[in-house]
């Protein structure tokens, strides 16, 4: 019985992200700007996200999120969370329960073969106010580490809500590119470790852009990323910026007795 | 409304995922 149950309750957990329906930011795991990356968030493991997305003429809404890693299998993982968007206004209104929720299902490297590519498939931009936070994105990626270079990752991203997937000039992409890389592991005083990162979502609607910083772990457990995003439709960004500079505070919890990773 | 929410939302998660993993931990030490 509590062997049926140990297959059951992750079985009900991922039913559930399935089942969820498919303007604005979502944080998914992420590389920099994008959800361009396989990596899912291990069992156990609660990832907290404070985003900033700021310029001289405007900011994105400040971005608080939390993403759990659920299922304890490695052949097999996924994660589930949501993102607090404010101040939220759209229009002249504020959008009342500015959430979005996102999940992602995949596996590392190396799990089915050797050689074989970390995956995911997952969706973003869960929102619930019909015109403003419905994006409805489903995208997959894969990635690869290579050695001295880092992970390399290459995907695409399909949105569900054409109105959502306009260029300034009203025509509709909704479809593009996903593409990141991150580095290996730098050592660096006073830290724990420093990492690059950078990824690309291609096209020419509200989320098509190119960003990159560097990824400060004063723990191995918190870290602060920074740098850069250049929007590809400056018109449809805050202000009309065609950059905006970001500060991205993560930490993870882990709520396993043996550090999360209880994976067979 | 938004404070109501605001806090709420990520408690509720908290504790949703915390009871989760323990329930599985819990299960997984008695088989």
């Amino acid at each position: 019985m509590r062997a049926l149950a140990l297959k059951v309750l992750p079985a009900l957990v991922l039913a559930a992200i399935a089942v969820v329906p498919v303007g604005v930011r979502a944080t998914p795991s992420t590389i920099f700007w994008a959800p361009s990356t396989p990596a899912v968030q291990a069992f156990g493991v609660m990832h907290l996200t404070y985003d900033t997305y700021f310029s001289d003429r405007a900011a994105y809404p400040i971005d608080l999120g939390a993403t759990v890693g659920v299922l304890p299998w490695m052949g097999l993982q996924a994660e589930a969370g949501f993102d607090l968007l404010y101040p939220s206004v759209a229009g002249a209104e504020a959008i009342e329960l500015p959430i979005v929720l996102n999940g992602k299902v995949g596996a590392p490297e190396d799990v089915y073969f050797r050689g074989q590519p970390a995956w995911a498939l997952g969706a973003f931009g869960v929102g619930f106010e019909s015109g403003s936070n419905d994006q409805h994105v489903l995208y997959g990626v894969l990635g690869k580490t290579l050695p001295h270079i880092g992970m390399a990752q290459v995907g695409a991203y399909y949105g569900l809500t054409e109105e959502r997937f306009r260029s300034a000039a009203g025509q509709v992409n909704q479809s593009g590119l996903l593409a990141g890389w991150s580095s290996p592991a730098i050592d660096a005083p006073l830290v724990d470790k420093i990492v690059l990162a950078w990824d690309v979502q291609t096209g020419d609607n509200v989320l098509g852009a190119t960003g990159g910083g560097v990824s400060v772990y004063f723990t191995p457990t918190i870290a602060l990323l920074t740098g850069p995003v250049f929007f590809f439709e400056e018109e449809l960004q805050p202000g009309g910026s065609s950059w905006s500079w970001s500060v991205q505070l993560d930490v993870d919890i882990d709520f396993s007795p043996d550090g999360g990773r209880r994976l067979p | 409304m938004m404070d109501i929410a605001f806090i709420l939302i990520p408690l509720v998660f908290f504790l949703v995922s915390w009871l989760y993993v323990k329930a599985y931990d819990k299960l997984s030490e008695r088989s």
